[in-house]
């Protein structure tokens, strides 16, 4: 009877499926769209057909870089409000010592879902939507090398995020995982008493396996574009610093993603095969170093490209060009070298070889090197600068301050008899969100607005972004540092209860987070607010680039795509951009 | 209208801010810390271990790792325009 069922349902699957197939192939003839033309400078913006389709349509089938940058923004942020959510509920659980609102089992649910959601759905993807939308224009391709790949590695992510939440759906007998973003073993083997043998956790691997492979598609996608479209005008030696990012990134993805995608594997089958990688008699251990030979590039899979856009970002309000731009380049191909030399320094406890050990210290210690020429140059190129304290600039100011607090602590971690004593304390969480969110989520931050005029072609309120900057610098700082005692005070991760003694600091954590909540509606009310509403933007140089000859390609193509608009004839008030005219402040 | 400020005047508020954060967060290390030992300022001062003493050596010694390259900030911007030629 069972069976009978499953097949029918599957044949009604497949039923569905040639269905809405067939009913695209109905409303769009593929064959004709598709782009000779787009993003170039000075190039011309054709397709094959006259026009895109309307509607749905256009970013159901879209292959578009700028339409699918857009689509890995939607996609991004929706998963940033689902793990911020996800975290809001954590952190008002960890407000009383005891099991009060959620049951500890719920609570392991959605700490490994946060995980995952913000490193796999938030910070990979919208690295993606930038990259989209501006490595194109910035390097003047016509569009991605293979866009039709680009899409295909789009629309892998919203299956892959189906398949990661799957267990919070309801669905008959399917649970969350519960094994943490890093999926240990032997617990994520599903071996012993516990539930995680549940279909839940293979969904979320597959999920996992997904998302991967759309990482991989992208990143061989931007390698090939950087190598090969760039405009003539484009050569490697005025390659633009976030393209340089996104190179380097890209070469860790391909190296480093599919490791990941194959210990996946590898772990599916010991759950659904019964072979002993990792149980059965295998090593729970191999899994951590497959895991971290990914899980370490991963990090700077996700800083490198927010490096970048600060270091496009903030010489623009500092009124020069990047000081030691080389340099920065230099210390980017570094880091990406070492970064795949540092994995077992997340394993000091695990009783490996001291030997061993005592290289990866070193080496994690070597990489703050690079790190600390890239906060130098920033530094520099602030301290001989006038500043605009524009929303993009404060939140790269506030990337920079973020990021050596999370650099300074990281340093003491990467030294093994500090990693002993704060092994798995909140110390290493509160180092960690300073880089994940208090860095790179704040690059981000400054991107979205830096560009908010080029995408929408409005302007947003400077004064709700500005609050929206103070909420979430108070706010993370409040938290982290918050995280940071708790863990000099002894007190283990991952956990929904707690001694009493710790209870004033978490509940100082969660009023932090909330914090960052209430900044949170500010942003999404601002942007949506001003993408509806905002005041159209009057000039191509909203930010005034043009005058300290900052002005890079993407807002050249801004102002040819304004120049070549068949306007609706409508009035406008005359708008007055975030840094739009400049004071000189006599001092 | 973003008016625009002095590079110079903006850093060391940076760089006093967090200074202070690291002087604050000894004082709060104290607190949570059950009996910690004396800290020894810059691998050779013995300080006390009270939150005067780890407020001391926080700020000290953040003020001292982040001074450097701040020093060597002011000079390369003194002496070099650019270095990419």
């Amino acid at each position: 009877m069972e069976i009978t069922e499953q097949i029918a349902l599957t044949v009604l699957m497949g039923l569905f499926l040639v269905g809405i197939a067939a009913w695209l192939a109905r409303v769009e003839n593929w064959r004709t769209y598709s782009p000779v033309g787009g993003g170039a400078t000075g190039g011309e913006a054709a397709y094959g057909s006259e026009e895109k389709p309307s509607g749905l349509i256009r970013w159901l089938t879209t292959v578009d870089h700028k339409d699918i940058g857009m689509l890995y923004g939607a996609f991004a942020i929706f998963a940033f409000v689902a793990g911020g959510l996800m975290v809001i509920v954590m952190r008002a659980e960890l407000m009383d010592p005891g099991m009060t609102l959620i049951s500890n089992t719920f609570y392991n649910s959605l700490l490994t879902s946060h995980g995952i959601t913000m490193l796999f759905l938030f910070a990979t993807p919208i690295i993606g939507a930038f990259a989209n939308y501006f490595i194109p224009l910035l390097i003047g391709a016509d569009d991605m090398a293979f866009p039709r790949i680009n899409a295909i590695a789009f629309w892998l992510l919203p299956p892959g995020a189906l398949l990661i939440w799957a267990g919070f759906l309801p669905i008959p007998e399917v649970i969350p995982a519960q094994t943490g973003w890093t999926m240990y073993t032997p617990l994520s083997a599903g071996v012993g008493s516990g539930n995680q043998a549940n279909a839940g956790v293979d969904l979320m691997l597959l999920g996992l396996h997904l998302t991967g492979v759309s990482a991989t598609m992208g990143a061989i996608n931007f390698v090939a574009t950087i190598f090969t479209e760039r405009g003539e005008n484009v050569s490697w030696a005025n390659l633009d610093i976030f393209s340089w990012t996104m190179l380097t990134q890209s070469g860790l993805i391909i190296f480093a993603f599919p490791l990941l995608g194959s210990a996946i594997v590898m772990l599916l089958l010991d759950r659904n095969l019964g072979t002993a990688f990792f149980v059965n008699g295998g090593s729970p251990i191999l899994w951590q170093h497959l895991f971290w030979f990914f899980g370490h590039p991963e990090v700077y899979i996700i800083v490198l490209p927010p490096m970048g856009l600060v270091s496009l970002i903030l010489p623009r309000f500092s009124g020069r060009r990047l000081f030691g731009f080389k340099f920065v380049v230099y210390s980017t191909l570094a880091i990406g070298v070492l970064s795949f030399g540092v994995w077992a320094h997340h394993m000091f406890a695990t009783g490996i070889d001291p030997r061993l050990r005592a290289s990866f210290m070193a080496i994690s210690l070597a990489i703050a090197i690079p790190s600390a020429v890239k906060t130098f140059n920033w530094i520099t190129t602030m301290w001989n600068g006038r500043l605009r304290l524009t929303a993009p600039m404060l939140f790269s100011i506030g990337f920079v301050q973020n990021f050596i607090i999370g650099g300074v602590t990281g340093v003491f971690l990467a030294s093994i008899p500090i990693d002993l004593l704060l092994h798995d304390t909140y110390y290493v969480v509160g180092h960690f969100h300073y880089i994940v969110m208090g860095a790179i989520t704040f690059a981000g931050m400054a991107g979205l607005y830096y560009w908010f005029p080029l995408f929408t072609g409005r302007m947003y309120q400077r004064r709700l972004a500005k609050i929206h900057f103070w909420l979430w610098l108070v706010g993370s700082n409040v938290t982290f540092l918050a995280m940071v005692l708790l863990g000099y005070g002894g007190m283990p991760r991952r956990y929904a209860t707690y001694l009493p003694q710790f209870a004033t600091l978490h509940q100082i954590a969660s009023l932090g987070a909330f914090v960052m909540l209430a900044g949170g509606l500010v942003w999404t009310y601002n942007f949506v607010v001003s993408w509806l509403e905002g005041p159209h933007v009057e000039d191509a140089d909203p930010w005034n680039l043009k005058e300290n000859g900052l002005r890079t390609n993407e807002w050249a193509w801004f102002e040819q795509k304004r120049e070549t608009a068949i306007t609706d004839g409508g009035e406008e008030s005359e708008t007055v951009t975030d840094g739009g005219e400049k004071v000189t402040d006599e001092e | 209208m973003t008016r625009s400020r002095r590079g110079p005047r903006f850093v060391l508020v940076l760089y006093t801010g967090l200074v202070a954060l690291s002087g604050l967060l000894g004082v709060l290390f104290s607190l949570v810390v059950a009996d910690p030992e004396p800290p020894r300022l810059l691998f050779f001062l013995a300080l006390p271990p009270t939150p005067i003493g780890f407020a001391v050596y926080g700020a000290v010694s953040i003020g001292f790792v982040l001074g450097l390259p701040l020093a060597g900030v002011v000079y390369v911007s003194r002496r070099i325009e650019s270095v990419d030629g």
